[in-house]
C-alpha cells in the first residue's frame, strides 16, 4: 500500500485530484475492497467478453458453423459463435437448422439441479437480424451486471459501517462504488456516466 | 441455493422473473429454498 508522511494513503480521482482515503480509512477500504475483489473480478471477466462481442462485424456472409447440439425438445441447433463463458453455464449464438432466424442460447453445465428441470439449453433472445440479437443479448447482460454491482455495493456498505463506523464510513462507501462503477462501466461519455452515477447513488441510499 | 447455476445467471434470472429474490443477512440476493426444491425436482414422466 502506498504510504504518505507515514501512513497508508489511497489517492483518489485523476491523477490523484480527489479526496484521497488516509490512515485507517484507507486500510478499512483495502479490507473490504479485497472481500469484494472475488465477486468483481468476475463481473469484470464477463464486461471484458460483452465489450468484445460490441466491436465484431456480426453481418458476415456465409459464416462457419462451430458445432452442432440437439436439444431435447429434438431441435437440432448451429452454433456461430461463443457469445459469453460463465463458471457453469456458456452462451451461444446459434440457428436453427435450415432456418434463417438466429438465437442467444445458454447452455449449463449437464446433470446441474436447474437443467434437470427445465433442461440443457434456454433461448435468452431471438430475431431475424443477427446484430439485433447479439446487441440485445449485450444490454440484457449489461443490465444484470449493474444489477450485481448494485448488491456487490449495498453488502460492502452494510459490512463498512458495521465494522468501521468511526472511519468515515461515507467516505470508504463512495471510494468503494468509485472502483465496482469502474468495473462494470464502459462506453459512455462523462455526462452520461456522472449522472448515472448521481442515480445509482440515490437508489443506493434506499439499500438494495 | 443449489441449483448449479452461477450468481450472475441466477441475477439474470432474477431479473426476468425466473426466480424470485429474498435477501440473506448479509443483503445478498438468493432463493428461497421452497423455490429451489421445485425446480429441482425432477419431471414427472
Amino acid at each position: 500500500m502506498l504510504k504518505k508522511d507515514g501512513q497508508p494513503w489511497i489517492p483518489r480521482g485523476p491523477r490523484g485530484s480527489g479526496n484521497a482515503l488516509v490512515g485507517d480509512e484507507a486500510l478499512a477500504y483495502r479490507r473490504v475492497s479485497d472481500s469484494m475483489q472475488r465477486d468483481l473480478h468476475q463481473m469484470e471477466k464477463i464486461k471484458e467478453q460483452l465489450n468484445a462481442l460490441e466491436q465484431v462485424r456480426w453481418e458476415r456472409p456465409n459464416p462457419p458453423v462451430l458445432e452442432t447440439f440437439n436439444a431435447s425438445d429434438g431441435t437440432t441447433w448451429d452454433v456461430y459463435a461463443h457469445l459469453v463463458e460463465l463458471p457453469k453455464s456458456r452462451v451461444l449464438l446459434c440457428r436453427p437448422h435450415n432456418s434463417s432466424d438466429w438465437s442467444v442460447i445458454q447452455e449449463f453445465e449437464e446433470g446441474c439441479a436447474y437443467a434437470r428441470k427445465h433442461g440443457r439449453t434456454e433461448v435468452l433472445v431471438q430475431g431475424q437480424n443477427v446484430r439485433d440479437v447479439v446487441m440485445d443479448y449485450v444490454a440484457q447482460a449489461n443490465h444484470t451486471l449493474r444489477f450485481s454491482e448494485r448488491n456487490l455495493v449495498a453488502n460492502a456498505q452494510k459490512t463498512v459501517w458495521r465494522q468501521f463506523p468511526e472511519h468515515n464510513p461515507g467516505k470508504i462507501v463512495e471510494a468503494l462504488m468509485e472502483h465496482c462503477d469502474k468495473a462494470v462501466t464502459h462506453n459512455r461519455s462523462i455526462g452520461e456516466s456522472q449522472s448515472e452515477a448521481q442515480d445509482i447513488r440515490r437508489s443506493r441510499g434506499m439499500r438494495v | 441455493m443449489r441449483l448449479g447455476l452461477d450468481p450472475f445467471t441466477v441475477y439474470s434470472f432474477i431479473q426476468r422473473d425466473r426466480l424470485s429474490p429474498i435477501l440473506d443477512d448479509e443483503g445478498e440476493y438468493i432463493v428461497s429454498e421452497q423455490e429451489v426444491a421445485a425446480l429441482a425436482k425432477p419431471k414427472k414422466e
